[in-house]
């Protein structure tokens, strides 16, 4: 008996490839192996090939020890951390990928002596892109930027952020031309030194754009490895930028720091001097006996070694003080009026006296601008409020709302009598005027932390003591007691009132470092920043402290070509003043940090999503490695971490028991779209969430806190985990490929491909990859007896099936997939990249030129009975004649090894549209196994070189039974 | 309603108080087991200590300034230093304090950080209430609704998360302690000596008696008599 089988073709769909079970047991549309192929659409086409990109660094040693593809802040990159074999080097190869820069250097801004490169040169580097806090400050807005955070476990975490506002001085260019076939920039007296990476942008007529290696350097031009080309036209800067930053914990100088309430503006009131009384009998009647200011000379202001130092001014009101009476004084120095002016008086009657004075100031005592008006009706118990400072010295502050008047510089103070005279002489001395440029309140507590921003680092918070200026530091009197002429209590100072105005000034540490340090600041803060808690409806502040202004205490400089940094200050205690600040600069999305903050823990695992950061698999600051440690940061800030959680928005902690923590993964979990994030250990997978309904979950700090075990599949082979639609991918420890989807765990390996997967070499996990990209997940891994990713899997999600083993015997091997984006411009901007150990840069099935290897082997066929058959003639319709050959090898089943026949097609038919092969010659089966020609199972093995995307469009053979010897296709 | 910390180990979703599972970052609708709640116990242990020490450090000197202030309205001579004064009392307290949570932390395995920022947190707080105190003293005429209302405020202070801390602490200490002590000692034993810290400073004085402020200086009299 005989019949036609078709293989592939109209009939009969590719199903995929189960090499994993044996080839009898295969349906129809299953196959041995399908090679180079992609057959979700039912037919075999073969694949596209590997296009090289981009070679490897000169000083490059073999395979990065990561790569990883990203976006920042609109700009697609490729990253890769590679050893030189003494330290390992980051570079980016930016749009173009047309060249790889060396963002790290032995000559930066961070890092050790300006080396900011890794010391590791075998940890194996993870990336996740976090996102720098947004906020405000009064030099501007500063937008959230995209930034790389490198760990390798090891060194302290790498932040690459291309985009920072740190950068030293732009260099305009003037000049463009070819300095031995490559770009010389003319750009003036510059710092830059060979291997420096400054940032080129908007170059007239070039597309040079981002960074580039300087090569080359002159007094005033630089060149940079970029091949020349004719077409500048003008225009264009060079940026040199911090952009490579060192996050490591910085050193905290002492922590204690006080604040102190004062005024940026005041009048010497004390002293015998620098006041001027004018007067005039009127009218106006000025400065006349019952309505005048004059010196205090009288006890206690004015006597004895206080009578020239110590003088207030007096305000004598009489019982013949008559409305329009005028008391007035000059003062020797103008005072700009701030938002307020102040007033310390001490007597019995000084609200009494204010309820009927005219309060006025002037620059020239021709024109007065009224600061309180109590005969005006918009001014009556307006504009003015009294603070009792001292009951039992009947002292009271006197503060006028002078927002309507700041800005005038005065010179005189003029008070008016606005009612009849009292009944008893009234008396009042002036102990302190004042006036502050901001509009603080006076019980504004304050607070700081140290910070090197340039390396995103931040310590703990703390808080101030707060306190005020005495008014004898202000041009104020000294206090003396009424019972005498000698000081028995100690200066009044500024009240810390919320409704009295403050400007306010800072005592605390300076960085504690040499001056200058060359090359990063290497743990130094390079300022502080200073936090406010602004009182509430109590007048106390409530203890909640926001990002208000900072002090530079390292400034970045260079020292020829060496950058270095400069201390702002060059005592050890600095005095900070906060003068003209305005409350609504105080920056309410920036809080101050926790007490317990922590820089981003250095770790081997690292993700940003949902608004934190994660980290796994920890080594502390003692050295220490807690490989089963989970860290995530605040939500909004990736730069704000602690271990003791403090509430729900805050970062927190938790830890894994006997195991290691490898990789993280956010994706959606379930039909409901609920977001989760996901550890894989060495021995389980978990999500860190509640275990409840996915729709309810949070990310809080407290759901994170609690990992949840989905299943015994953890990892290790780190990068072999990818996420594809509505599903993860990973090989887990057990050496199976796994798919978590809404369904949940599914092996996706056993008895399809984990023949292949469990012969792998052992030796080699940690690089095995993943990636998903077009509804495929490849995974790429070194088969047994060979030492690379020789090979890739390819899981087909439509097809639910394996659809190829990607094998490319020319060139490239497959270490570290990864998904790049490329601009919008295209119509699919998703794109495979992967490197071969000898460091290359390859487009994944990205060269549609050559000929590519294929190969597809059908299932086992046995007859129906036990008659003995052989496949007799063989076909094969494809389309791209160009090039192609095939072999095919009619295989039968027989004791021992299975014996084959190989036969050449040759091309029976040609024409533009496809290509028909058919054999019809007899079998030449030879070797000395050589049985029977009929056998009980057969399988049908095609190989060949082929045109990158033919498709095989119709396979089919004949067979032919030996006792009934027909063809079945005549 | 009272509630209960058993209502958290309450298997049933039916049952379970979901108001104190949000109050604690529960998922009220979800399978809450022992264990991830002993994870979460053990991973907030550390917090619920400081913040306990840090609770009062910040609200008992708030508490006594506002009582403060009622008294001495009318006589603000000398508040200021005596504010001082009591602020440097605060200040110390908070350092002992936190130098006490930082201790706790230690024993519960909390790294070098947690324990610094405990410490850094108790005399944050510390300060902060000598801040509030100084504050409070320059503002003898803060207006007397104002400092009652933040009387009311602190006089309803078991609501503010303490009596539940209580709750749940107690039962869950009792039902799940022999367990967990088997598997971990010095577990939840630790955890009650760390709550017995925050909480027996409130139970026993602390900083809520004025006397540890005032002591025997007359000039502080003003704080004396100043109870919870």
């Amino acid at each position: 008996m005989g019949e036609t089988k078709q293989a592939i073709g109209p009939s009969q769909r590719i199903l995929g490839m189960y090499p994993a079970i044996d080839r009898s047991l295969m349906v129809d549309g299953q196959f041995i192996i399908l090679q180079n192929g992609r057959c979700d659409g039912g037919l075999f086409i073969a694949r596209d090939r590997e296009a090289v990109l981009l070679s490897k660094p000169s000083w490059a040693t073999g395979l990065p020890l990561g790569s990883y593809c990203c976006n920042l802040n609109g700009n697609p990159y490729v990253v890769a951390v590679w050893s030189d074999g003494t330290r390992s080097r980051v570079t980016v190869s930016p749009s173009q990928i047309d060249r790889w820069v060396e963002v790290t250097s032995s000559n930066a801004w961070t890092g050790t002596s300006g080396n900011n490169r890794l010391t590791s040169i075998t940890n194996a580097c993870q990336f996740a892109i976090v996102k720098t806090p947004r906020y405000l400050t009064s030099s501007g807005t500063f937008a959230s930027r995209d930034a790389l955070l490198i760990q390798n476990g090891t060194d302290y975490p790498r932040i690459y952020d291309p985009d920072t506002n740190d950068s030293a001085a732009v260099k305009n260019v003037t000049a463009v031309a070819s300095n031995a076939g490559k770009f010389q920039l003319t750009i003036g007296a510059h710092n830059f030194s060979i291997g420096d990476h400054p940032y080129l942008s908007s170059l007239g007529g070039l597309s040079l754009s981002g960074p580039y290696e300087v090569t080359a350097v002159g007094a005033t031009t630089i060149t940079i490895n970029q091949t020349f080309v004719a077409g500048y036209t003008s225009g264009g800067t060079v940026q040199d930028r911090a952009d490579l930053l060192v996050h490591k914990p910085i050193s905290i100088p002492a922590s204690v720091g006080n604040s102190f309430g004062t005024v940026s503006q005041f009048w010497t009131v004390a002293g015998a001097s620098g006041k001027t009384y004018a007067s005039s009998a009127g009218p106006p009647k000025i400065n006349q006996t019952d309505y005048k200011f004059s010196n205090s000379i009288a006890v206690p202001y004015g006597t004895g070694a206080a009578a020239n130092s110590n003088s207030g001014i007096l305000w004598n009101i009489g019982t013949s003080a008559a409305a329009t009476d005028i008391a007035k004084v000059q003062f020797g120095a103008s005072m700009t009026l701030g938002k307020q002016v102040a007033m310390l008086w001490e007597g019995a009657s000084v609200s009494a006296m204010f309820a009927q004075a005219k309060v006025e100031f002037s620059a020239d005592d021709v024109t007065y601008v009224t600061a309180y008006d109590p005969s005006a009706a918009s001014q009556l118990n307006l504009g003015i409020q009294y603070i009792t400072q001292d009951s039992t010295n009947n002292r009271v502050w006197v503060i006028f709302d002078t927002t309507a008047i700041a800005g005038n510089a005065s010179l005189y103070l003029r008070f008016t009598r606005q009612g009849s005279a009292p009944t008893t002489a009234q008396a009042a001395t002036c102990l302190w005027i004042g006036s502050p440029s901001g509009n603080l309140p006076g019980s504004t507590e304050w607070g700081f932390s140290y910070e090197d921003e340039y390396n995103k680092v931040e310590s703990r918070f703390f808080v101030m003591n707060a306190g005020s200026d005495a008014i004898t530091s202000l041009g104020g009197v000294a206090a003396v007691s009424k019972t005498g002429s000698t000081d028995t209590l100690a200066a009044p100072i500024l009240p810390l009132v919320s409704t009295a105005l403050l400007d306010f000034r800072f005592v605390v540490t300076n960085a504690t470092g040499a001056d200058p340090i060359s090359g990063g600041l290497d743990g130094q803060p390079e300022r502080i920043n200073f936090y406010a808690s602004l009182p509430d409806a109590t007048g106390i502040p409530d203890g909640n402290f926001y990002f208000a202004f900072i002090a530079t205490l390292y400034g970045a400089g260079y020292s020829g070509t060496t950058r270095q940094w400069t201390k702002t200050y060059a005592t050890t205690t600095i005095n900070v003043t906060l003068n003209n600040y305005a409350v609504s600069v105080i920056n309410y999305n920036r809080e101050a940090p926790s007490v317990f903050q922590l820089p981003i823990p250095i770790a081997r695992a690292c993700l940003y999503a949902h608004n934190r950061a994660f980290v796994g698999a920890v080594k502390d600051d003692n050295g220490q490695f807690g490989l089963g440690d989970i860290y995530y940061s605040w939500e909004r800030n990736p730069f704000r971490w602690q271990q003791v959680q403090e509430d729900d928005l805050r970062g927190g902690y938790v830890q894994l028991g006997d195991e290691e923590v490898q990789v993280f993964l956010a994706s959606a979990s379930a039909q409901l779209g609920a977001g989760r994030v996901f550890c894989w250990s060495t021995k389980n997978l978990y999500s860190l969430g509640d275990s409840g309904p996915f729709a309810t979950a949070g990310f809080s700090a407290s759901d994170l806190s609690r990992p949840v075990v989905i299943g015994p599949h953890g990892t290790l082979s780190p990068l072999s985990v990818a996420q594809g639609y509505n599903a993860l991918f990973w090989l887990d420890q057990d050496a199976q490929i796994m798919r978590l989807g809404p369904q949940g765990l599914d092996n996706i390996c056993r008895q399809k491909v984990s023949n292949r997967t469990e012969m792998a070499v052992a030796s080699r996990k940690a690089k095995f990859s993943g990636a998903f990209r077009k509804d495929r997940y490849y995974f790429a891994y070194t088969p047994g007896g060979e030492s690379e990713n020789n090979r890739v899997l390819v899981w087909n999600e439509r097809m639910q099936a394996w659809e190829s083993e990607d094998y490319e015997t020319t060139n490239a091997n497959f270490e570290n997939l990864m998904i790049y984006s490329t601009s919008s411009s295209t119509m699919t901007t998703a794109r495979l990249f992967c490197f071969d150990t000898a460091g290359t840069l390859y487009g994944y099935a990205e060269n549609s030129t050559g000929t590519i290897t294929v190969r597809f082997a059908t299932r086992g066929y046995q007859m129906t009975d036990w008659s003995g058959w052989y496949v007799f003639e063989c076909a094969c319709y494809a389309t791209n004649n160009t090039a192609t050959t095939l072999s095919i090898s009619r295989v039968s089943r027989k004791w021992g090894a299975d014996e084959a026949w190989t036969t050449t097609l040759s091309i029976s038919e040609s024409g533009s549209d496809f290509t028909g092969y058919k054999e019809t010659v007899e079998h030449t089966k030879v070797g000395a196994d050589r049985g029977e020609e009929i056998d009980l199972e057969w399988y049908l093995d095609v190989s060949g070189t082929v045109a990158p995307g033919t498709t095989i469009l119709r396979f089919e053979f004949d067979t032919q039974g030996g006792a009934d010897s027909v063809y079945l296709r005549n | 309603m009272a509630i209960y910390a058993s209502d958290i180990l309450n298997p049933s979703k039916e049952q379970r108080n979901k108001s104190l599972y949000g109050d604690y970052g529960y998922d009220p609708n979800g399978n809450n087991e022992n264990g991830a709640i002993l994870r979460r116990l053990s991973q907030g242990a550390g917090w619920q200590a400081a913040q306990g020490i840090g609770f009062q450090n910040q609200l008992e000197p708030n508490r006594q300034g506002a009582i403060t202030g009622l008294v001495n309205a009318s006589n603000p001579s000398n508040m200021i230093a005596q504010a001082q004064g009591a602020g440097q009392g605060a200040m110390s307290q908070g350092m002992q304090a936190g130098q006490g949570a930082a201790n706790q932390l230690a024993q519960q395995g909390f790294g070098a950080g947690a324990q610094g920022g405990a410490i850094q947190g108790g005399a944050n707080a510390g300060t902060h209430a000598a801040n509030a105190l100084l504050f409070q003293a320059n503002s003898p005429q803060a207006q007397m609704q104002a400092l009652q209302q933040m009387l009311g405020a602190i006089s309803q202070a078991p609501g503010s998360g303490l009596e539940q801390l209580l709750q749940m602490f107690q039962p869950i200490e009792t039902r799940q302690q022999a367990n967990y002590a088997q598997h971990q000692q010095g577990g939840l034993s630790g955890l009650a000596g760390l709550l017995g810290q925050g909480l027996g400073a409130w139970a026993t004085g602390g900083l809520s008696d004025g006397a540890q402020f005032a002591g025997g200086n007359p000039n502080l009299q003003w704080l004396n008599g100043v109870r919870m």
